[in-house]
């Protein structure tokens, strides 16, 4: 059996939260957003979010501490903007955390997983599809 | 006074992958200002640049509300949550078809 870590990827309809917001107050039984799922509106649109580039960064975060974007930028060889873009969407869609720190007179912002998971999984009524950050994982839905 | 409880929480990227809606709603104790006992916040985030581009709430002493972006707060003719959600969903689409 697995003991894999997983970060979930999942499908919300937007016109879906009122009636579970209506449930939620009906019921008392609290609807809450999990640390380890990040919604997308559709498989498009997650198909278009985990581009080969923000994977590239997730594997390095799994695997390497970066004390700044401007490192992690460094090593992959890209342009700082666009990995800094990039950083923002993971960070505000959940798959990492940017922590804050003074370097000097500097602030930077060291990424990292915002948990310490070993696969993305990317789960709807027709696709179970794994993005493993690790290798040799074997992943059981 | 009691303390809101949170009751249901989202958040999740919108069709173009530009925005993240967060979406925070509360259990509170029924007053003047929350005639239906529930604190809501309704947030749109600009993905790329991690910023805020909407924000709708009813937070003490004000009713429903939208922070602008000069720091001011409009207020709005809404007393339910059902009805800030429904704005809220109109400005969002609004910026996503912008985005077609």
């Amino acid at each position: 059996m697995s003991n894999n870590k997983v970060f979930h990827c999942r499908i919300k309809d937007a016109s879906s939260i009122k009636d579970d917001i209506q449930q939620a107050i009906k019921t008392g039984k609290k609807n809450l957003q999990k640390k380890n799922v990040a919604n997308f509106a559709s498989r498009e649109s997650f198909r278009k979010f985990l581009s080969s580039y923000k994977l590239e960064i997730l594997i390095n975060l799994k695997h390497n501490d970066f004390d700044s974007i401007y490192n992690l930028a460094s090593l992959l060889g890209r342009d700082y903007s666009a990995v800094l873009s990039d950083i923002n969407a993971l960070d505000s869609s959940g798959f990492i955390t940017l922590t804050k720190s003074k370097k000097g007179k500097k602030d930077v912002s060291s990424p990292s997983l915002a948990f310490d998971y070993d696969v993305i999984s990317f789960e709807d009524e027709d696709y179970n599809l794994s993005f493993p950050l690790v290798e040799n994982i074997s992943v059981v839905a | 006074m009691k303390k809101a409880e949170e009751i249901f929480s989202h958040r999740g990227l919108t069709e173009s992958n530009n925005y993240l809606m967060d979406i925070i709603v509360y259990k509170v104790p029924k007053s003047k200002k929350f005639p239906d006992g529930i604190k809501s916040k309704f947030r749109l985030i600009h993905a790329p640049s991690n910023s805020l581009v909407i924000l709708i709430d009813n937070h003490e002493p004000f009713g429903f509300h939208e922070h602008t972006k000069n720091e001011e707060r409009k207020k709005l003719v809404i007393s339910k949550w059902e009805d800030a959600l429904d704005l809220f969903m109109s400005k969002v689409k609004e910026l996503e078809d912008e985005q077609q």
